[in-house]
């Protein structure tokens, strides 16, 4: 897995609540990736088996289509958690203490 | 308000509404309902964007399916072109890599389910499922056709023997199907393969 910035916001977001499930919009919106760049990126993780998906239950629906929710592995947890760390320890700057959601809507593509 | 109301209600007011309702309504859904078919009918990513297109903000929407829009040919297109060359695989692989092993029933675990092999999937279609022998192959050495009776899958319909297989002329195994429905609501049709 390549690791890059990107992937780095994305880990970021789960590994804040590591045990949570997400679906992709709203991890798009919290990291400020764009919808583009974080869904091939999803899949990748779901290959490598770092992520694992599952689908709504029916009663939580509510008239819309299942949302896909995706979890951290205990792979996932670690090899992700290592990749956020490295990211830490390389730029203790690197990523800005604010949500990075802001620049994502600046530029209306979260 | 009132005033608002006589804005819109000039040609400029309701030409302008009409192209607020396409670029923040109309287009990007139908954009993304064009961008989903790109992938395999039964590849998660079209309901996942449907579903979650749902949640996103009206005024965000035509950024956010601009730029599914442009990344979906370059993740849908090697997607297609991977299950067409499994397809091919898969039709020239013995029985046993065909159909994965045989779940008792239908209380077959998640993970059970999940090995087993959707014939619908491989492309072999739900009439007739063919089973081509691979010269020197050990598995299986003679060719096998399997036909699937019936209509459209039916529940009622599990645990029916689909059809035998066989080698050497004589019957080697045989598929039987199960049906159940997926977290869509849409029936998963499975032949497990019993030697």
């Amino acid at each position: 897995m390549r690791k890059t910035q990107r992937l780095i916001e994305v880990a970021m977001v789960l590994l804040d609540n590591p045990n949570t499930r997400h679906f992709g919009y709203e991890l798009s919106k919290v990291s400020g990736v764009r919808s583009g760049i974080l869904y091939p990126m999803l899949g990748r993780l779901l290959e490598v088996g770092w992520l694992t998906d599952a689908w709504e239950a029916e009663r939580t629906r509510k008239g819309r289509p299942p949302r896909r929710y995706y979890e951290l592995t205990d792979l996932g947890r670690l090899e992700l958690g290592a990749i956020a760390q490295g990211a830490r320890t390389a730029a203790p700057s690197a990523r800005p203490e604010a949500p990075t959601t802001t620049r994502g809507l600046a530029w209306g593509m979260a | 308000m009132s005033e608002l109301i006589e804005l819109a209600s000039t040609p400029a007011g309701i030409s302008t509404l009409l192209i607020a309702v396409l670029v923040f309504g109309t287009i990007p859904e139908l954009l993304l309902q064009l961008a989903v078919h790109l992938y395999p009918p039964d590849h998660p990513r079209r309901q996942d964007l449907l579903a979650d297109m749902e949640d996103v903000e009206l005024w965000k929407r035509p950024f956010w399916v601009g730029s599914l829009v442009v990344m979906a040919p370059f993740e849908a297109f090697p997607i297609r072109r991977r299950a067409r060359r499994d397809r091919t695989r898969s039709l020239e692989a013995p029985a046993e890599d065909l159909f994965g092993p045989r779940v008792p029933n239908d209380t077959a675990s998640d993970a059970a389910k999940a090995e087993s092999t959707t014939v619908a999937d491989r492309g072999v279609g739900t009439d007739i499922v063919t089973v081509v022998d691979v010269p020197g192959a050990v598995h299986l050495t003679a060719r096998a056709t399997l036909t699937v009776g019936g209509p459209a899958p039916d529940a009622s319909d599990n645990g029916v023997t689909w059809g035998d297989i066989q080698r050497d002329g004589t019957k080697w195994g045989e598929v039987e199907k199960h049906t159940w429905e997926d977290p869509q609501g849409r029936d998963v049709d499975r032949g497990y393969f019993e030697p």
